[in-house]
């Protein structure tokens, strides 16, 4: 299929937007028609991406194609197309983005169908996906940011979907507002390089970058923090993290969906999609690799001890994306990307699988009137006796994010800490980094096998008359989840290390060459072989199976209590079940005294007091006091006005005898 | 161009024909009333008959001022240019105010004395010579003719007590200022020779201003000063036009402030056009004193007729400032600032005439609060009225406004300028106030405005001035072209200023 | 089409007409009885929308001057002409207002319920004074024009306001004034040093900016801009003149609240655009002036947001979003590069549809509940969905979220900006985070949250006319956000021009064109 059809695929859910917009506001009890338009159309666009990538597949193109929609602004030597930009790295984000949202929709007509929502919910996710379409197709920065801010603002309505509770809707907003921190930052990124590049362009950025601005240069240093302040909006890195755990309010495919394959992979695919200026600047790289570290590490250790399954899976996508981060700091930009579509499968698949535990519990509580918590895994306890299938399938997930061979995790993230480790010999500080990533992997084992345990081994603590009714999900939800755990087994092939036996080896390093080559030749990547390399796979491994089967022993070793009875932390657990309070500080850092100020102090001092009170009113006032003294002298006693009169008459004669 | 020789009688007759007029009239009305003072109607027919002779003495000035006369021959006491013409039709058009103001007034107050009229016909043509005296024996007798009746004027109601202490004020005072007046003549004779104001021009233009003469000079300012009650001689202002019967105040305010300040203007242009820097500082210091302190003032009044009186210092202010500008643009700003101010102060005191029973002191911001929901009209010409004392665009007062701001700014001193405007800004204070009760608020009562209507007369009054108030706001075309071509009877050196550059 | 505007002389008269036919139709609305009064005002307005549609093709604004140039004898004596012209900026506010203007009357249908003729009177009257300000080219008709507006604003808060109108109107009425008196002053003082230069007493506007270099005026320059700049920045407006206008707001109907937000105070910034910065360009771009005017616009951006994020009134609120908006076209202004300036007019544009139509909203929804208090409400989507749909997409065109207006105007000032003042541009580029912050704080606790106020379950949502008066609203706020193209074509020439006068000598383009080059190699 020729490429230039690429509009379709944004078309294609734009119309589904529009039907399931109308239909939500005009007839929402029309669930049927929604629930074959909504996947209907994601299904089609999966498959345009298909029939393009496949006849792309023979002759990938050496240079972006590039389809310009039309003028978009144009103003002195700013001009912006609304131009849409298919290379190889766009077309594999394309094939993730369109296949898993495909399967998400198809799972969600299962899951929303007892919905009163349901029209408004598929509105919202077809809107998403155009916007998360744009994003990644967008041949320049500013439309890559409209689909930035749109993404973002479906987050927005997703999160904020049952907008009756007050919860939800605080978690919306605090997550549209966090993201907007972070676009200031890719804002401010994109001054800079107008300014110094002319242009906005991706294609032309990575031509004139090199030859213009100096390596290491403080112009592209300062412009690529900026861009990452972005993407560590976007992506949940820290300090902007914390709207990622609450954003789990919205229903359980928008975290599948959006807080796990996609929206929040953005600012890993930025990274990439800009790795000529990332190249050019060792030291944001250092950094975007650190905080990449950092993150997963500090994210991993609340998952500890978090109770409700969203909030494990939660951390654990911040965690799994800073090890994105720390692939593409250390310049690892197809490890990143790699790693980025393996998550896509098993997070995907995790959050899913979460969805039919909840959608089970759920109508087990329902049943019985309970108002006991369905996403708390103590409630839950020996689930594989009543959901077989999602049993079988969250664990290789599980298997695979935990690193085991030849489950797809294991390729991506092995990749990452091996490049982060190749680097270390050029600077030393990337040594840490690889050593956080790998602990965090260890503790990554851990928590993902503890909430494995607490779910689906062990005894049951649902309640007896609740257990009668739990059962598995209908085949609309299970077969998206089969189709995602198959991939996530397999989904390594599509890169395979060279030390694998089988080919192919390095597809996607091949496959994006053409488009990362710019970057490479700046800042290549730097695998260790030999010896090193497999003491690393070794560890790696040993990382991985230990923590499973710590994880799995250290949580059935003593008997779990249900939610109700369940005893109050303490000690360290209760910092980290309360997620080290950052939330709070946040809150009494920034927030309460930035309205305080605002409200008190600007409004009510400056505003009202200094401004309209002493100036403007004040003004007036002295007017009138001053007309009052006036109006005192006009005593009617003629005696006085003579003297007045004199007195003037006095002065004005003195005028003309100086 | 039709010269008239003022040394022969007939030229005299001819030149000073509005005058005469005016005087015999006031003769008629005298002995009309001599067999006629009982009823309304011998006070009405009076009031006809005043009104009669006013509009013929009008007409007699159209046509000379249509036939472009000009004097003949050595100096003479009358000028007999445009400007002066300009200025009778100001003074005349204030006087058929007063007239047309009182005609029911009087009635309806109970003030059945005809010699109301025939006063007021002698004080307008003590006005005429006033303002048209280029010597400065005619400017002390036109003085005196005029403010003697309004003496008696002021204290006409002879009922009210404030009335009669106001007519004592004034008389007091006045006196008092005549003083000054007459003194300054004699100062200035003595210093240049001669009363004839063309004579004593090109002497202080010659020899510049010897000290005597500047003291007569500053006296004459006092005595006028007084007369158009600018501060530190305005303190009788108020309370005379707060007791003064309605149409009184009216006329008061507008007849003798206009021949005022037309004196003044004369003086000044012709008698000492080019020792300029010797009056500015004075007159500068007048007018700024009497913008802030009359409009800070007024700020503070309740009473909307003691309000006005205050404004009415204020726009004496705006005058002066005109004045103080001393080239023929400011000569011509006056003259249209007077027209604005006397049209639109008649028709502001002739609706304050029917607002209020009995002493239109009760008129308060407040009592005529809905007049727009009851009599929208009378609202809306109360309100045009406002906006043009204001000086706001649209309105006449604006154009004069406007004509007063380019002639000082042209003068290179933008104080003046900023103390105008600011204080203009002020007076918006108590100016909107008006509108606001009328048009803002709900009627105090049901009976409230009940009978709040204008009677005939008053009503040709009132709507011929806010009509004219539109018009020129809109199309001041004539009124400009007219006072810039009068202001050109100046012709002292010292005037040719920027401000008088053509377009 | 050209043609058959040609063929009518339509360039000929057009201006005029548009000055004519409001307050013609004004004599006539406020004769009449209340009904017969919306018809005839509704129609007024339209007939002038449909007038003033053909400029869009009739002007060429490519030359980046004044094109439809047509001076009438006026007071000749005084050097004063009725004098009109149009350019690429004029004529976006021009269609701005007369766009609005039906809207306003339509939407006022059911607000106004007592002395109705004089309402939609007075609105056609301030309809020829803003149509006036925006193609005046005579400085003493464009003073005339400043001015007169008041008075209608002042009946339209004061009569049909709230509570606390009679303050509000005379707070709105003084504060202006007091701007524009001393801009009055200045105008004169111009002239005069025109006059002594040239030996001619002109208020043309093209003879007081050639001369406004005049040796008499280069002296005194400074004060004459701050005379300017007091009266402009009183209406933009900027920190820290801007409290007048939470009170009007608050208290004016909501056609008063649309018009004063979506045009008056894009007077303003006109004025420095057409006025205060071309004539006095050495004195706006001086050190101090750039480091005052750049800060107070900054400080208003971040403090407008601040206090309108805690704002317990609706009105409040978004009369404080607009001291922030405005402090962006500000910024823009004064940066002088292309994309500045053309950010700023899109600023200028795109505050007028979004707010106006927030506005709107906000009348709409008081109408049903007579409170504007954000407290009142809470979870009203599921009681009026399509009413919180459009109230959503608005509020994010507001934020401006890319696609729609809002963004491209902030985008566009902020590039532009951040040449000239980077650090400032920095700071401004914050106002994104509170926008965001405050509105979809209103917006949760208006339309999200539980629905917890039984008075609010019963509220009917937006009957047709009142989605009529908001679709074209709606239309170009989408229109604008994706193809914005057309209209920043036609405003590049004199915006071009604008950077010409203020900056004499730099270069338009900025640095870009070389780096352009570069990537052709």
């Amino acid at each position: 299929m020729n490429p230039s059809w690429i509009w379709l695929t944004i078309a294609l859910p734009f119309i589904g937007f529009l039907v399931n917009g109308a239909l939500a506001l005009a007839k929402p009890e029309a669930k049927r028609v929604v629930a074959i338009v909504g996947p209907g159309v994601l299904l089609a666009a999966f498959a345009v991406a298909v029939g393009i990538f496949a006849g792309l597949w023979g002759n990938p193109p050496d240079q972006p194609l590039v389809f310009p929609l039309w003028a978009w602004i144009g103003a002195g030597g700013l001009e912006i197309n609304l131009a849409l930009q298919v290379d190889q790295l766009s077309l594999v984000m394309l094939l993730v983005v369109t296949g898993v949202g495909s399967l998400i929709h198809i799972f969600s007509v299962g899951y929303m169908v007892a919905d009163p929502g349901f029209a408004r919910f598929f509105a919202y996710l077809n809107l998403f996906m155009v916007f998360m379409l744009i994003l990644i197709l967008g041949s320049s920065l500013p439309v890559l940011f409209v689909g930035w801010e749109g993404v973002g603002l479906c987050s927005y309505l997703l999160i904020g979907f049952w907008y009756q509770e007050k919860a939800n809707a605080d978690a919306g907003k605090k997550a549209f507002i966090v993201n907007r921190i972070g676009d200031f930052g890719a804002l401010v990124a994109m001054f800079i390089l107008f300014w110094s590049l002319g242009t906005l362009e991706f294609a032309e950025i990575a031509t004139l970058a090199p030859t213009t601005l100096a390596v290491g240069g403080a112009t592209v240093t300062a412009a690529t923090l900026f861009l990452f302040l972005g993407c560590a909006g976007k992506s949940a890195q820290i300090p902007l993290y914390v709207w990622l755990p609450d954003a789990m309010a919205g229903p359980t495919p928008v975290s599948a969906l959006i807080h796990a394959a996609t929206m929040v992979t953005a600012g890993v695919y930025l990274v990439a999609r800009t790795s000529v200026l990332f190249a050019m600047a060792p030291l944001s790289s250092a950094v975007v690799a650190g905080v990449g570290a950092l993150t997963a590490i500090f994210a991993a250790t609340i998952g500890l001890r978090q109770y409700d399954i969203k909030k494990v899976l939660a951390y654990s996508t911040v965690s799994q994306l800073g090890y994105m981060f720390l692939g593409v700091g250390s310049a690892a930009y197809t490890a990143g990307v790699f790693h980025l579509v393996t998550h896509a499968f098993f997070k995907a698949l995790l959050f899913l699988g979460s969805g039919s535990v909840i959608h089970a519990m759920h109508h087990a509580y329902h049943a019985t009137h309970s108002h006991d918590d369905a996403q708390d895994i103590r409630n839950m306890g020996g689930l594989k006796r009543y959901l077989p299938t999602t049993f079988i399938l969250m664990l290789l997930a599980t298997l695979a994010i935990a690193g085991i061979p030849p489950f797809s995790g294991f390729f991506s993230k092995d990749e990452i800490l091996a490049s982060a480790f190749g680097r270390g010999a050029e600077h030393p500080i990337y040594y840490l980094f690889w050593a956080l990533g790998a602990a965090a992997a260890l503790l990554t084992a851990f928590y993902m096998m503890r909430m494995m345990a607490m779910t689906f081994w062990g005894e049951n603590r649902t309640g007896a008359t609740e257990r009668e009714h739990l059962h598995e999900a209908p085949m609309v939800m299970t077969g998206p989840l089969i189709v995602l755990g198959v991939l996530s087994v397999i989904g390594g092939v599509i890169n395979l290390p060279a030390f694998w036996p089988t080919p192919p080896h390095h597809g996607l390093e091949r496959w994006l060459e053409p488009v990362l080559a710019p970057a490479a030749r700046l800042m290549p990547v730097q695998i260790p072989h030999g010896a090193t390399e497999y003491a690393l796979i070794g560890a790696a491994i040993l990382i991985a199976v230990v923590g499973l089967v710590a994880g799995y022993r250290t949580t059935l070793a003593k008997p779990i209590t249900a939610a109700q009875q369940a005893p109050e932390e303490v000690g360290f657990a209760k910092v980290l079940f309360h997620k080290y309070y950052i939330d709070e500080l946040y809150h009494s850092l920034i927030v309460r005294p930035l309205v305080g100020i605002s409200r008190f102090v600007l409004w009510r001092f400056v505003d009202q007091g200094v401004i309209d009170g002493a100036g403007v009113n004040g003004s007036a006032g002295l007017m009138k006091s001053l007309g009052w003294l006036g109006t005192r002298l006009q005593s009617g006693q003629l005696g006085f006005y003579v003297i007045v009169f004199l007195v003037g008459a006095v002065w004005l004669l003195h005028s003309v005898i100086r | 161009m039709n010269p008239i020789d003022m040394r022969t009688p007939l030229g005299i007759v001819t030149a000073m024909l509005p005058e005469l007029i005016v005087v015999a009239t006031s003769l008629v009305v005298l002995l009309l009333n001599a067999w006629r003072h009982r009823t309304a109607a011998d006070s009405r027919l009076a009031g006809q008959v005043s009104l009669v002779g006013l509009v013929v003495a009008l007409a007699a000035l159209a046509a000379l001022w249509s036939g472009g006369a000009t004097a003949a021959g050595p100096p003479h006491m009358v000028a007999l240019d445009g400007y002066r013409f300009a200025a009778l039709g100001v003074v005349l058009v204030a006087s058929i105010g007063g007239v047309l103001l009182a005609l029911d007034y009087l009635e309806r107050e109970g003030m059945l004395a005809p010699e109301y009229y025939s006063l007021l016909l002698m004080a307008t043509a003590g006005m005429m010579y006033l303002a048209g005296a280029e010597d400065l024996i005619v400017l002390f007798l036109g003085l005196e003719v005029m403010s003697v009746p309004v003496y008696v004027m002021a204290a006409f109601n002879r009922r009210n007590v404030l009335s009669a202490e106001a007519g004592l004020k004034y008389f007091l005072i006045g006196a008092f200022a005549s003083a000054f007046l007459l003194y300054g003549i004699a100062l200035v004779y003595g210093a240049t020779g001669s009363t004839a104001l063309t004579v004593i021009g090109s002497a202080t233009s010659a020899q510049g201003l010897p000290v005597m003469a500047g003291l007569g000079l500053m006296l004459l300012v006092i005595g006028l000063g007084f007369k158009v009650a600018s501060v530190p001689f305005h303190m009788w202002a108020p309370d005379v036009y707060d007791g003064a019967p309605t149409p009184v105040t009216a006329f008061m305010a507008t007849g003798v402030k206009a021949a005022g300040f037309l004196a003044l203007v004369r003086v000044l242009m012709v008698g000492f056009p080019n020792t300029i820097d010797s009056w500015q500082p004075a007159l500068g210091g007048l007018a700024a004193a009497s913008m802030i302190v009359g409009n800070l003032v007024a700020l503070t009044q309740r009473s909307i007729k003691r309000m006005l009186a205050y404004s009415s210092v204020a726009h004496a202010g705006y005058l002066l400032a005109a004045v103080w500008a001393g080239s023929r643009a400011g000569a011509a700003a006056t003259l249209m600032y007077l027209g604005s101010y006397v049209l639109t102060t008649i028709a502001t005191f002739g609706i304050l005439g029917v607002l209020g029973r009995g002493g239109e002191r009760d008129v308060t911001v407040d009592s005529v609060a809905g007049l727009a929901r009851r009599r929208p009209w009378l609202a809306f010409a109360l309100a045009v009225c406002m906006f043009s004392l204001l000086g706001f665009p649209g309105t006449f007062g604006f154009v004069g406004k406007w004509a007063i701001l380019s002639a000082i700014t042209a003068e290179h001193h933008r104080a003046l300028a900023v103390v105008l405007v600011l204080t203009s800004l002020v007076s918006a204070g108590y100016y909107l106030p008006i509108v606001r009760s009328m048009y803002m608020k709900d009627p105090v009562s049901e009976a409230s405005h009940a009978q709040a209507s204008l009677p005939a007369a008053a009503r040709i009054a009132v709507a011929i001035g806010v009509v004219l108030i539109l018009v020129f706001g809109v199309a001041p075309q004539p009124v400009v072209t007219s006072t810039v071509e009068t202001a050109r009877a100046f012709v002292g050196t010292g005037l040719d200023r920027v401000a008088d550059l053509r377009p | 089409m050209n043609e058959l505007l040609t063929s009518i002389g339509y360039n000929n008269w057009i201006l005029p007409v548009l000055l004519v036919v409001p307050t013609a139709g004004a004599l006539v609305v406020g004769l009449l009885k209340a009904e017969a009064a919306k018809r005839v005002a509704l129609a007024v307005t339209v007939i002038e929308l449909v007038l003033s549609l053909g400029l869009w093709v009739s002007v060429d604004t490519s030359s980046g001057t004044m094109e439809l140039v047509r001076a009438y004898r006026w007071i000749p004596q005084w050097g004063i002409t009725f004098a009109l012209g149009i350019d690429g900026i004029s004529l976006m506010m021009v269609l701005l207002t007369t766009l609005l203007m039906p809207l306003c009357v339509l939407g006022s249908f059911n607000y106004i319920t007592k002395r109705e003729p004089g309402y939609y009177a007075l609105l056609l009257v301030l309809t020829t004074g803003m149509l006036g300000v925006f193609v005046a080219i005579d400085m003493f008709l464009f003073y005339v024009f400043w001015e007169v507006m008041l008075i209608p604003m002042y009946f339209l808060i004061g009569i049909w306001g709230g509570k606390n109108r009679l303050y509000a109107s005379l707070k709105f009425f003084i504060y202006t004034m007091a701007g524009s008196l001393l801009m009055l002053v200045a105008i004169l003082a111009m002239v005069r040093g025109a006059a002594v230069a040239t030996g001619t007493v002109s208020f043309s506007y093209f003879h007081l900016l050639a001369n406004a270099g005049a040796p008499g005026l280069v002296a005194i320059a400074p004060w004459l801009f701050l005379a300017f700049f007091l009266a402009f920045a009183i209406k933009v407006p900027m920190f820290p003149f801007h409290t007048w206008l939470p009170d009007a707001h608050v208290e004016a109907p909501t056609a008063g609240s649309v018009i004063l937000a979506s045009v008056l105070l894009k007077m303003g910034t006109y004025g420095f655009l057409r006025f205060a910065i071309p004539f006095f360009p050495s004195v706006a771009y001086s050190e101090l002036v750039q480091g005052v005017v750049v800060s107070l616009a900054v400080i208003g951006i971040v403090y407008g947001a601040l206090v309108a994020m805690v704002q317990p009134d609706i009105k409040k609120l978004v009369a404080y979003s607009s001291v922030s908006h405005l402090g962006f076209a500000m910024l823009g202004i004064w940066a002088a590069t292309v994309q500045g300036v053309q950010g700023a007019l899109m600023v200028m544009i795109g505050h007028g549809f979004s707010t106006g139509a927030l506005f709107f909203l906000i009348g709409m929804i008081y109408e049903r509940r007579h409170t504007r208090e954000i407290a009142a409400f809470g979870g009203i989507a599921r009681v009026v969905p399509i009413f919180s749909l459009i109230l959503t997409v608005v509020a994010l065109a507001s934020i401006g979220l890319p696609g729609l207006n809002g963004f491209i105007g902030e985008f566009l000032v902020l590039v532009g900006s951040f040449k000239t003042y980077p650090i400032a541009t920095g700071i401004a580029t914050t106002g994104v985070i509170f926008a965001a912050a405050y509105l979809l704080w209103a917006l949760q606790r208006i339309i999200f949250n539980r629905l917890d106020k039984p008075e609010n379950e019963t509220i009917p949502d937006l009957t047709v006319r009142e989605l009529v008066v908001l679709a074209p609203l709606l239309i170009g706020i989408v229109w604008m956000g994706l193809y914005p193209k057309p209209i920043l074509d036609k405003m590049e020439p004199a915006a071009k021009r604008y950077i010409e006068m203020a900056r004499p000598g730099q270069p338009v383009e900025g640095v870009t064109i070389t780096a352009r080059a570069e990537g052709a190699r």
